[in-house]
């Protein structure tokens, strides 16, 4: 597995977010190593369609979701959501993108500002685009854009006075000095400090003169612009104090609307506080505040994986509904198979920042071709005494250090069919079914087990 | 004293049970009144044998297992009931005699390994700290057998670990070093707290595999606490399903599974999503919360949330009592297989799309 590739993209129109051979890396420290986090993933998602990802913590599913919401920006690749390329556009643009790809976390209490109340929490994604639709004057306008060019530049002239201080009061001291020197007529026995007294002057004159002026004029303007920002946006202030009334109406309804849809007792819960849920609740909460700008995706990064059981299946079900209701397209990151089973349309398995296999889930689950997948299958737990626990199949170990990963395929660490092969050359994804994609040099036929059990005892489970 | 109890702990007959619960209440003092967190549990464990104690968060169950530890504060507190561990009342024993049975005798792992190892001291020493305590043993001896208990809890490179701190290693292998710990002093009952909740799936199978090993290799009780029933069924003799601070219903693994009489138990089964089912099956999700335990619902605790409530539940709290096969306990007026039962799933599967149903 492991393999990179991009054959299980699907070319038809329907698809709505298209990622590309997305890599991320994080710097360790100053040693100068990086964490290959996420190593050129291709991922794409049609309208309606709950896409889930899958795989050991560590594996780069969370970081794949963050990637394509751009935070952080990938590396390279490509992060298409309605033609746009989300990973090029600038930071405004891509601010106004996000309305529409919105996320869910897995700790729901840490998710949400606990000084707030409920309705401000659900109540401030609209209230901000409400904002927006009163454009900002000119001015102010120009001031933020040039925020932060201007705090850059301010930051290199500062340090080029910086630099210069020391010698500009160098020279004052000498031209001091040599007027003191012509006072007391003493010019003939140090005549030359007069000439440099001059040189000192004209270098003033020619360059540290025009570099204060300079500076001065900037800060000057920069700070007329400051103050006249916030005067020439008095109009649009009062425009907003009138409309204000009305737009709390309707947050107010929509807020009652999207808490309503998550099952959420409105008129008790809109004056309190985050910690004054249980987790399942606070969950609904920020599913909540996930849904009120009506986005188009949503990417839920473990949002059941702090539940309990029977609040997990509440989630799960909740998800459900508001995916029919609303009309969402899903990315649904967890550790747990048959979680991700029962809600994905398709369910891509991921190993150490690759991609092993891609398939949807009746497939997957019935013949996985990685032996990798057919590992993890093996280790979820069955609520049922008759199922011996079986160890994972061959997998044994943990994860290899992401900053050194292995050559050639990323799983053959730990892989019972590795071969030499492996090692060597990476393997691509590529079609072994319908719709069902695997990157394995040795996948394994439906039914096939990654080793048989004599093999097991022969090599001692290793 | 001390003498007197650890030697009746090792003389313990063989033949009675290891560890006796008998109503055990553990009440925490909270500005509107008593919260109810363990409420009249009566529990026996055979040595050898494996329990499962299973339910919701706030069901009780972590307080359970730390009042039978007896690690839980004085202040505020209201413990009454007995805790008899392999003959002697771990109630009456002082916080002195308490530290000579915490190690040999009952041991503990919780559900968070980095923070139940001390992140500034290293592994080697927080293994032989018990040995050179417990066992007199010297710095080699010791050194010796804990390079051999993390071998054996399967850590490779026993002899560098040994000098590493616990951030070094990752979770799963924390989990392996705290249960090396537990270990160490050969415990007669090992208290796991959702030893696995805070891992990986592949490293949580790993870790149940190792605990299910150690048990039987070491003839060792142990009493493992969790919300996942998938996590107990396989590995455990007898499950102790807990709602509201109450044992609801007991059974032997394999009976609970295949014959449960409690509704409680049947939703919690019900809500775990299984591999078999399609995907996009509606799973049979439990409505509601865990009631207030400080003011618990009259009647039985469950009926606010039971699909098959009747006005009795409401009024009157049902008994623990016993089903048609030995050591099958249960707490419900309408047990799952009566016919009031039968009548009330079959209102339900008639009216609600709460039963799994294929929906696209």
């Amino acid at each position: 597995m492991a393999g990179s590739g991009t054959a299980h993209l699907r070319a038809d129109e329907d698809v709505i977010l298209k990622a590309e051979d997305v890599v991320v890396e994080f710097p360790v420290g100053n040693t100068g190593n990086v964490v290959h986090a996420v190593s050129g993933i291709s991922v794409d998602l049609r309208k309606g369609e709950t896409l889930g990802l899958v795989g050991e913590s560590g594996c780069g599913k969370s970081t794949t979701g963050r990637a394509i919401l751009q935070m952080p920006r990938p590396k390279s690749g490509s992060v298409v959501f309605e033609d746009t390329d989300l990973t090029t556009i600038e930071r405004e643009q891509l601010r106004r993108t996000r309305r529409t790809l919105q996320m869910i976390f897995q700790d729901p209490i840490s998710a949400l500002n606990p000084r707030r109340k409920v309705r401000e929490i659900v109540a401030e994604p609209i209230d901000i685009w409400w904002q927006e639709e009163f454009p900002r004057s000119p001015v102010s306008q120009a001031f933020e854009r040039y925020s932060p060019w201007m705090t850059g530049l301010m930051g290199r002239l500062w340090d080029i006075a910086k630099r210069a201080m020391p010698l500009v009061a160098g020279a004052l001291v000498f031209w001091v000095v040599s007027q003191a020197v012509e006072e007391t007529g003493a010019e003939d026995a140090l005549g030359w400090t007069g000439v440099a007294a001059g040189i000192v002057a004209a270098v003033a004159a020619v360059v540290v003169v025009p570099f204060v002026v300079v500076c001065v004029v900037l800060l000057a303007g920069w700070a007329l612009l400051g103050i006249l920002g916030p005067i020439t946006n008095i109009p649009r202030w009062f425009k907003m104090r009138s409309q204000r009334s009305a737009f709390n109406e309707m947050a107010d309804a929509k807020v009652r609307e999207v808490l309503n849809a998550v099952g959420i007792d409105v008129d008790n819960a809109l004056e309190r506080r985050p910690h004054e849920f249980s987790g399942g609740q606070a969950q609904r909460i920020s599913i909540a505040r996930a849904l009120v700008l009506e986005p188009e995706v949503i990417i839920c990064d473990e949002p059941v994986s702090a539940l309990d059981v029977s609040v997990q299946a509440q989630v799960l079900n909740l998800l459900e509904d508001l995916k029919t209701r609303y009309g969402l397209t899903l990315i649904f990151i967890a550790h747990d198979l048959a979680v991700v089973k029962n809600v994905s349309d398709r369910v891509a398995v991921m190993y150490l920042g690759k991609m092993c296999e891609v398939a949807p889930p009746d497939t997957l689950y019935a013949a996985p071709a990685h032996p990798y997948t057919s590992a993890l299958l093996s280790t979820v737990p069955v609520p049922d005494p008759t199922v011996v626990p079986s160890t994972p199949e061959g997998i044994s170990g943990e994860l290899p250090s992401p900053i050194a990963p292995p050559s050639g395929c990323r799983f053959r660490t730990r892989c019972p069919r590795a071969e030499d092969r492996c090692a060597e050359e990476e393997p691509a994804m590529r079609e072994i079914g319908d719709s069902h994609y695997v990157a394995c040099h040795f996948p394994l036929a439906p039914g096939e087990r990654p080793v048989s059990d004599e093999d097991l005892v022969a090599t001692g489970g290793a | 004293m001390t003498d007197a109890a650890t030697t009746a702990a090792g003389q313990g007959l063989r033949t009675q049970p290891l560890l006796e619960v008998e109503d055990l209440r553990t009440w925490f003092q909270t500005p509107g009144g008593w919260l109810k967190a363990v409420d009249g549990v009566s529990l026996t464990l055979e040595r050898g044998k494996a329990l499962g104690i299973v339910g919701e968060s706030g069901s009780g169950k972590t307080v359970l297992s730390r009042s039978i530890m007896r690690l839980l504060p004085r202040r505020g507190i209201k413990t009454e009931g007995a805790v008899r561990f392999d003959g002697v009342d771990m109630m009456r024993l002082s916080p002195k005699q308490l530290r000579g049975v915490w190690g040999p005798q009952v041991a503990m792992i919780f559900q968070d390994p980095m923070t139940s190892l001390n992140p500034v001291m290293k592994i080697g020493r927080q293994i032989t700290e018990g040995l050179r305590v417990h066992l007199d043993m010297d710095k080699a001896e010791a050194r010796e057998t804990a390079v051999v208990l993390l071998r054996e809890v399967g850590i490779p490179e026993p002899d560098r670990r040994f000098d590493e701190y616990p951030h070094q290693l990752s979770g799963g292998m924390r989990q392996r070093v705290t249960i090396a710990i537990a270990l160490a002093c050969g415990p007669k009952l090992l208290m796991a707290d959702e030893p696995t909740t805070a891992l990986d799936v592949t490293v949580q199978s790993q870790i149940l595999d190792l605990l299910q090993r150690e048990q039987r290799d070491r003839d060792m009780s142990v009493v493992m606490v969790t919300h996942d029933l998938g996590v107990v069924a396989g590995r455990t003799d007898e499950i102790a399903v807990m709602y509201a601070g109450r044992i609801v219903e007991k059974a032997p693994t394999k009976r609970l599974f295949t014959d449960l009489r409690m509704p409680y138990t049947e939703s919690l089964l019900n809500s775990i999503p299984k591999l078999e089912y399609r995907s996009h099956t509606r799973l049979e999700a439990l409505g509601g919360r865990p009631p207030d335990l400080v003011n618990p619902p009259k009647g039985c605790k469950f009926s606010p949330r039971c699909p098959y409530a009747k006005d009795r539940c409401r009024e009157e709290e049902p008994p623990l009592r016993e089903a048609d096969a030995p050591g099958h306990l249960f707490r419900c007026w309408y047990p799952v297989g009566s016919p009031e039962w039968a009548e009330a799933r079959e209102r339900l599967d008639g009216a609600a799309p709460d039963v799994p149903v294929q929906i696209g």
